[in-house]
């Protein structure tokens, strides 16, 4: 279960394909409940420029944090359905929620947020979430980034600390959160596909804590594993010394023989 | 002259027995060096002996059970077994019996060539006869090629990334069973110092590999 997380991880990034249906389809695997970690984006100097030029002042709302040109909301949900790949299109189907967290937008008396986020790595990918302006809601949900995973890394995993990390994706403006943005900063300097950073979505892995297997079906062993009975373990070999002992005994014996024989001398 | 021809056949065959019971004695009392651990040398024409010729399956592994393994650099070709977990949570191994000397899959573990660490174990030895089935698993480097063959006939074959000897008593268990974005592979054996007292080895031996991607 936890790998087939990190490709669900890995779909996010996932576009271009052709829009399938479900069909008939069993999945291979399903997480009904995603818990923990967040998705950030490392802002682009393009974005972060083109609000600077607007005068428009980044912020947090919620759990999100703004640290070093990155901004980050926690994972509070979701879930994740895998098939098997060529059966389906997409093949990961789901959502990851950020509920409860969000970025605003700052320009004189004019405050935007955008909150509660939802990834769907569906075709094509995106990001959605809440628009309010001046406390006045916008959009229930509306599209506000698109994902490109044309960008995307390899899946990192870290076994130890339980996590998938993916980064790579590429977080691009839509087309509808430029048109908010430049209607509520009466303003047409903020387009479509602006790159707004590079998205890094670091999930928890299902099985660590539980104590189950990764990817298999029972519980994870425990301790180490008794797989030797000792018998080639340094140390006297009795064997040898035993076949050792034998031989010089008949030797023994072959010279006793030898002086009972006739011929010898009394 | 016939007493005396007997007389030296006899004298002949007592210092042949002599020299090899002070040669047994000897070894005997240098005892085995123990089982290779990590970083073990190797023969050298072992060194380069490859994986294997025969095609290896590329498509997504179904959830058939591993059947054989074969680590050619080693001269490892095994029925693979299946085993689950004793009461106390720790794996079961395999018992004294025509299976001993044999691979055995977690049958809890993923299906080699599935995503996860899917693990195979093995005895090093055994309390008597020798050495068994994962004796020389010490002698296995990165880059070395690991064949295992699934109930369906398809064979996959992986890639040794590390081999690590550790403590049983401080077993890194999220490190070996922990969760992979990828198929990979563990195999297990025993290693280090052997405690007569409890009957066991005081160390694992962990090969760590990764699926061959096409």
């Amino acid at each position: 279960m936890a790998a087939l997380v990190t490709a669900g991880v890995a779909a996010l990034a996932l576009s271009g394909l052709t829009v399938g249906s479900a069909a008939a389809a069993e999945p291979i695997a399903q997480i009904p409940d995603l818990t923990g970690q967040s998705s950030s984006v490392a802002l682009d100097e393009g974005f972060t420029g083109a609000l600077e030029s607007l005068e428009v002042t980044p912020g947090t709302i919620g759990g999100a944090s703004l640290e070093n040109g990155s901004v980050s909301f926690p994972i509070t949900g979701g879930n994740v359905t895998v098939y098997e790949p060529g059966t389906v299109n997409p093949y990961v189907q789901g959502r990851i929620e950020h509920n409860g967290s969000g970025l605003s937008l700052t320009k004189g008396d004019t405050r935007v947020e955008l909150t509660d986020f939802v990834i769907d790595p569906g075709n094509p990918a995106t990001l959605s979430g809440k628009v309010t302006a001046n406390g006045q809601t916008v959009a229930d949900s509306a599209v506000l980034f698109d994902l490109d995973g044309s960008t995307l890394q390899p899946i990192q995993t870290d076994a130890a600390e339980g996590t998938a990390t993916l980064t790579g994706t590429t977080v691009r403006l839509s087309g509808s959160a430029a048109d908010a943005l430049n209607q509520a900063f009466d303003t047409d300097a903020v387009r479509s596909g602006l790159t707004v950073g590079t998205a890094t979505i670091v999930v928890n892995l299902p099985g660590q804590g539980s104590g189950q297997m990764p990817g298999g079906t029972g519980a994870m062993p425990e301790g180490g594993v008794d797989t030797g009975g000792g018998s080639t373990a340094g140390g006297l070999d009795i064997a040898l010394l035993s076949g050792g002992a034998l031989a010089l005994i008949a030797a023994g014996g072959v010279l006793a023989a030898r002086r009972r024989a006739p011929g010898a001398r009394r | 002259m016939p007493h005396l021809s007997r007389r030296r056949l006899l004298l002949a065959v007592a210092v042949v027995l002599a020299l090899l019971g002070v040669g047994l004695t000897v070894l005997g009392l240098r005892g085995h060096p123990g089982p290779p651990v990590a970083g073990a040398d190797r023969p050298v024409a072992a060194a380069s002996a490859p994986a294997d010729d025969a095609p290896t399956e590329r498509r997504p592994a179904s959830t058939a059970p591993p059947v054989l393994l074969d680590i050619p650099v080693i001269g490892v070709h095994s029925v693979v077994n299946q085993v689950g977990l004793e009461p106390d949570g720790t794996l079961e191994t395999p018992v004294p019996g025509p299976d001993y000397d044999e691979a055995a899959w977690y049958r809890g573990s993923p299906v080699p060539g599935r995503p996860g660490p899917s693990v195979i174990i093995g005895h090093v030895d055994s309390a008597a006869a020798g050495p068994s089935v994962f004796y020389d698993l010490g002698r296995l480097r990165p880059g070395d090629g690991i064949i295992v063959t699934a109930a369906d006939s398809a064979r996959r074959e992986f890639v040794v990334d590390a081999v690590r000897t550790v403590p049983k008593n401080d077993f890194p268990q999220r490190q070996v069973y922990g969760a992979t974005a990828h198929p990979e592979l563990r195999l297990i054996t025993c290693g280090g110092d052997f405690d007569p007292g409890v009957g066991h080895y005081e160390d694992n031996t962990i090969v760590f590999a990764h699926l061959r991607q096409p």
